[in-house]
């Protein structure tokens, strides 16, 4: 089977000043060559275009490209309107037009365009041209190597916050609670530097929360003698002893050795409180509410320096920095001492121990990692928002309570760590022979437990358990056995094909879908008024409209496949008295049979697959968007974890050994 | 030197916009509490989101004489406290699919730059808080943002936006949006703590005061973007630093609270249910006018493309999105209009709230502005023409309240908020694309 996909990632170029004016120079000089070579190329090749052959990618190259392009677009697509083919011009442009040539890509890819009305390409050429502009713009992004990005700022998001003062207090309890939601930005993550807002209530709520956070600390008499591991003595005046216990918190707080002149504040706080008649820890106290409000404390910081180390732009990130990255990537709090410790020592800076601390952190015992997955694998996917956002409709599904839903939330969560803990194939993240269930979800989801063996019947409680399945539950296995992935994509009480399609290639796959064109006339209006429809039916209708059919042709039969899996991801063979029909034909003629068929073909496209999925962790490790520059990074990446098939924790040092990880870029983007 | 009063200064007008900006018009209190004998002026914009049925909306007769048709049904016994306002639209809002340019830019009557993050830019200061910035020192808090709903995880990939431009319809400045609470239990923690005039212990002045001195080490070691970043941080640091000194009554500034918040009950703690926690808010935002914690609130009963499950109301089966997405179906059409109307209830419940909180010779409600409304018309069909606005209260004198005003056709919305402006005293020359104030909308 073979499928043309649109772009797999949404790089945009940033549009600086400098790009502008770049930009319409260029325009301006190659405007006349543009023109001749538009005539040149049309003459060149115009056998290739105007023949009735078949294109072959080997035939093709750039100006052949832009000759068809002209031929076939350009009476619409011409100078002065929002698209141009002229733009496309310039050698430089694969690159410098980067997101110009992916929306053509995608246009080309989705069928969207030419329209309906126009003269239509045969299916290969059309694939071939999508193949070409892929190829050409990749292996010209690529060529330019791997970058740096910008220099990071960015404040903890509230859940990294709960983490970080946790463990500098050792404390259990979740100080941020009461700090506003944070909101996804970038490659869809909250913790993406653009869109982590700050707010004139902020200052208030972490003044608040590092107030209650020490208040409780002081109450818990090991938190408390961590915090005051010097105590004023004969020997140690009370203003020393003060300022080796703020020292000590400051440097952990900010991640980085704290000088003891960047302590002389504090310590003055310190002596003006117990002055005026505080006690020596209350006075101690009140001077680490205010590290815990420093922005040295609620940012992560990477300075930008002002020389030019290597009389390049990018410089390695120093230990302490690169240690806050790894440590917020895959944990979503501080670095623990072992790390802090490595970074200390300035050993990060050797690969080997860098991949060794990796490795560490990745199969270390605790939660850690589970704090950074829930993040990532819940926005990736979406599933954080089931039972909190989305809940279920207790009118469809009575029985249903909290501790059916949030096993439901975690069981996508726990799947992807166990697979980076075994080092497990990613792609048993689209079918294996496993799954994570517990009492309450075997029950949601009417799994047969007599299937499990004996020593996993036993200890089946509370706990979430990996369990292995049975060939007759082997649809449970995977993200789409998951039935947080199946309720967040039904209205709460229909399922709906489209809303799973879109996740599927969206959220999944990463194809890039076009908005809806405006004014298309909803489903409904497509349909016959005086008659109900199935969902199907409407659908179908509604597809035979050029307009709707380009992207449900792509999206509807994708769903259908899923339409086993009801509004909370249970198994049906019915609906509404009605045998589900799962098969259904994508728009190149495939057959796409239920479940096992939609994995089938997931399969087939699992270096897609296995692009997005390095795309979207690249972006929640940088916390930003990605930019074209990383396209490369994206693309080594995926080929390390192809060439060692698919094994999961080469994803993660693929992506910690990366240049953009490693490295910033000292020259300062123009703000945007 | 004496201030006019707003009322002299409004009535009659229609020329306060030929007006120069008058000196005497600033409050006369620059200090926060002016004399405890003044009533302010408050103003709230309420925002639904997913628009309205629009067939059955606007009245069909225009001034005082009007009957609510269906979904406005549960402000009838309040008419004479409410005006719709029809005709009004936002041109910068004219353009781009789905809800998020409507709705970000309902209030600053621009248009937004699509991004999924870095060109983050409402591209203007929302109406709310232009009035914020004028009046904001007469109360502890500047403004008030509240909301109901959790924003979902993600970005929107199909329309190419951030959620950011979805939750936020207040911007304090074009690339800064104001966080908004959602849990009705926390912002009356807040006004309790605000109203009790001193936090316990020792102030935390000298710590935010130091917060800010060592914050200019970084400074240097900063991108310029960064550091505006960290500005805003400081800036938030020093409006906290602010008001604690104005509470603490150091510097003979005093602001008191006009309700005794130990007499109140505290609301539910983060209530599940949509009803339940909408109705909290709304009094939470009676109760910090009340108490005169702020003078200027914004509310949404949801964010961009709700789709809060509406299915607790009677023969409502389903989400709001899912179901403004009507296709013309009676069945559909009637469940989105069951939507809109319990949203006007709810806003009735507002207005009955508030009037029933007496201050001075009359009510809060009578010196209050409040605007109710959507980012666009119709569910369906997305566009900005004609949006759904309603607005009560008499804005301290200035407003003939109880009218339908039938503007024509594509009146700038923004004349709407330039209005809002006036009645608060805040006589701007213009805002975004407005062309003037509404004149038939003040006394």
């Amino acid at each position: 089977m073979q499928v043309c996909f649109p772009p797999f990632c949404r790089l945009r170029l940033a549009s600086s000043r400098l790009f502008l004016l770049f930009d319409s120079f260029m325009h301006f000089a190659f405007k006349v060559a543009a023109a001749i070579a538009v005539l040149f190329s049309s003459v060149v090749c115009g056998n290739v275009v105007c023949a009735e052959t078949t294109l072959s990618l080997a035939d093709l190259d750039r100006d052949g490209v832009i000759a068809i392009l002209e031929e076939k677009c350009g009476d619409c697509h011409f100078d002065g309107e929002s698209f141009s083919v002229d733009t496309l011009l310039p050698a430089t442009s694969l690159t410098d037009e980067y997101e110009l040539w992916m929306n053509v890509r995608a246009r080309l890819s989705d069928h969207s365009m030419p329209p309906a009305d126009e003269v239509e390409f045969d299916p290969e050429s059309r694939s071939c041209l999508t193949d070409w502009i892929r190829d050409a713009t990749h292996d010209a992004i690529v060529a330019q190597g791997e970058k740096a990005g910008p220099a990071n700022f960015r404040r903890l998001n509230r859940h990294e916050y709960s983490n970080t003062i946790r463990d500098l207090l050792e404390i259990h309890v979740n100080a941020g609670t009461a700090l506003p939601q944070d909101i996804a930005g970038g490659e869809g993550f909250n913790n993406a530097a653009e869109t982590l807002i700050i707010s004139p209530i902020h200052a208030e709520k972490f003044l608040q929360a590092a107030t209650e956070s020490l208040e409780y600390a002081a109450r818990d008499a090991r938190a408390r003698k961590r915090l005051f591991q010097v105590t004023p003595s004969e020997s140690v005046s009370e203003d020393e002893a003060a300022r080796q216990n703020l020292l000590r918190l400051a440097n952990q707080a900010f991640r980085r050795p704290v000088d003891a002149n960047e302590i002389d504040g504090y310590v003055t706080i310190f002596r003006d409180a117990r002055d005026e008649g505080l006690k020596f820890d209350d006075a101690c106290f009140y001077a680490m509410r205010g590290i815990l409000v420093s922005a040295d404390f609620l940012f992560l910081i990477e300075s930008l320096p002002n020389a030019d180390v290597d009389g390049t732009n990018d410089v390695a990130l120093p230990d302490h920095e690169l240690a806050t990255r790894l440590s917020y990537f895959l944990w979503a709090t501080m670095p623990d001492e072992e790390l802090r410790n490595a970074a200390d020592a300035g050993k990060l800076q050797d690969p080997e121990e860098l991949r060794r601390q990796t490795l560490r952190m990745l199969t270390d015992k605790g939660t850690h990692l589970e704090d950074s997955l829930s993040q990532f694998v819940g926005q990736w996917l979406g599933t954080e928002d089931w039972g909190r956002k989305k809940r279920p409709d207790l009118a469809v599904n009575p029985w249903i309570e909290d501790h059916h839903v949030s096993p439901m939330r975690d069981q996508p969560v726990r799947i992807f760590e166990e697979m980076l803990r075994q080092n497990e194939s990613l792609l048993e993240l689209i079918d294996s022979d496993w799954t994570f269930l517990n009492q309450q979800l075997a029950e949601a989801y009417q799994f047969d437990r007599s299937t499990l063996p004996q020593k996993i019947n036993r200890n089946f409680h509370h706990h979430l358990m990996r369990v292995p399945l049975t060939d007759e539950f082997r649809y449970r296995s995977g993200i789409l056995g998951c039935g947080a992935v199946m309720g967040l994509t039904s209205y709460p009480r229909r399922t709906s094909p489209v809303l799973r399609g879109t996740w599927l290639l969206e959220t999944f796959l990463g194809v890039e879908l076009p908005p809806p064109p405006p004014e298309v006339p909803s489903l409904e209006d497509s349909g016959d008024p005086n008659r109900e429809m199935t969902v199907r039916e409407q659908l179908e209708i509604h597809r035979a409209n050029a307009a709707c059919a380009s992207c449900h042709n792509r999206i509807d039969p994708i769903g259908f496949a899923l339409e086993n899996f009801d509004v909370i991801g249970r198994w049906r063979d019915q609906d509404a008295g009605q045998d589900i029909d799962a098969v259904a034909t994508l728009p190149d003629g495939a057959s796409i049979d239920g479940l096992p068929g939609l994995k089938r073909y997931l399969l087939d496209n699992k270096e897609q697959f296995v692009r997005h999925l390095t795309t979207k962790m690249l972006g929640y490790a940088l916390a930003r968007e990605l930019r074209p520059s990383d396209l490369s990074t994206v693309e080594s990446i995926t080929e390390r974890v192809i060439e060692s098939d698919f094994k999961s924790q080469e994803l993660i040092l693929g992506i910690v050994t990366s240049k953009p990880f490693l490295y910033k870029r000292l020259t300062e983007t123009a703000p945007e | 030197m004496k201030s006019l009063s707003r009322r002299t200064m409004l009535r009659g007008t229609g020329v306060a916009l030929a007006l120069p900006f008058l000196e005497a018009m600033r409050p006369s209190a620059r200090a926060m509490g002016a004399a405890t004998n003044e009533c302010p002026t408050r103003f709230a914009a309420l925002f639904f989101p997913n628009g309205v049925r629009e067939d059955r909306w606007t009245p069909t007769e225009t001034g005082f004489d009007w009957t609510p048709p269906s979904q406005l049904e549960p402000i009838r016994d309040a008419k004479n406290d409410v005006s719709v306002i029809s005709g009004l639209w936002h041109q910068a809002a004219d353009t781009g699919g789905g809800h998020y340019v409507k709705d970000a830019g309902w209030l600053t009557g621009t248009t937004i730059t699509k991004t999924t993050g870095v060109d983050l830019n409402s591209n203007g200061v929302s109406m709310d808080q232009i009035a914020a910035q004028r009046l904001g020192n007469l109360t502890p808090l500047p403004s008030l943002e509240l909301g109901n709903e959790q924003v979902r995880s993600g970005v929107d990939g199909v329309t190419g936006y951030t959620r950011v431009y979805g939750a936020h319809i207040a911007w304090r400045q074009p690339t800064q949006p104001l966080a908004k609470e959602i849990n009705p239990r926390l912002v009356f923690d807040r006004m309790t703590l605000i109203a009790s005039g001193k936090q316990s212990g020792r102030s935390n002045r000298p710590i935010l005061d130091m917060v800010r001195e060592d914050a200019s080490r970084l400074r240097g070691r900063l991108g310029q973007h960064d550091r505006q970043r960290l500005e805003q941080y400081l800036d938030s640091v020093k409006s906290l630093e602010d008001r604690l000194e104005a509470m603490e009554g150091n510097s003979g500034r005093r602001w008191g609270s006009r309700v005794d918040f130990s007499t109140r009950p505290a609301p539910a703690d983060n209530p599940e249910a949509h009803a339940e926690r909408t109705r909290l808010m709304l009094d939470m935002i009676a109760l910090a006018f009340e108490a005169d914690i702020t003078r200027v609130a914004t509310y949404m009963f949801g964010n961009s493309v709700s789709e809060v499950n509406f299915s607790f109301l009677d023969d409502v089966e389903g989400s709001h999105h899912e179901l403004s997405h009507h296709g013309n179906k009676t069945e559909k059409l009637d469940q989105y209009e069951r939507i809109t109307t319990w949203h006007v209830a709810q806003f009735a419940y507002l207005i009955e709230k508030l009037r029933s909180i007496p201050e001075g010779d009359s009510n809060v409600l009578a010196n209050s502005a409040i605007l109710f409304g959507s980012g666009f018309r119709d569910g369906n069909a997305h566009n900005p023409h004609d949006l759904p606005v309603l607005l009560a209260g008499q804005g301290g004198g200035a407003l003939r309240s109880g009218q339908h005003i039938a503007c024509t056709k594509d009146n700038p919305m923004s004349n709407l908020l330039l209005s809002m402006l006036h009645v608060l005293g805040v006589n701007e020359s213009s805002f975004a694309d407005s062309t003037g104030v509404i004149d038939s909308l003040f006394v």
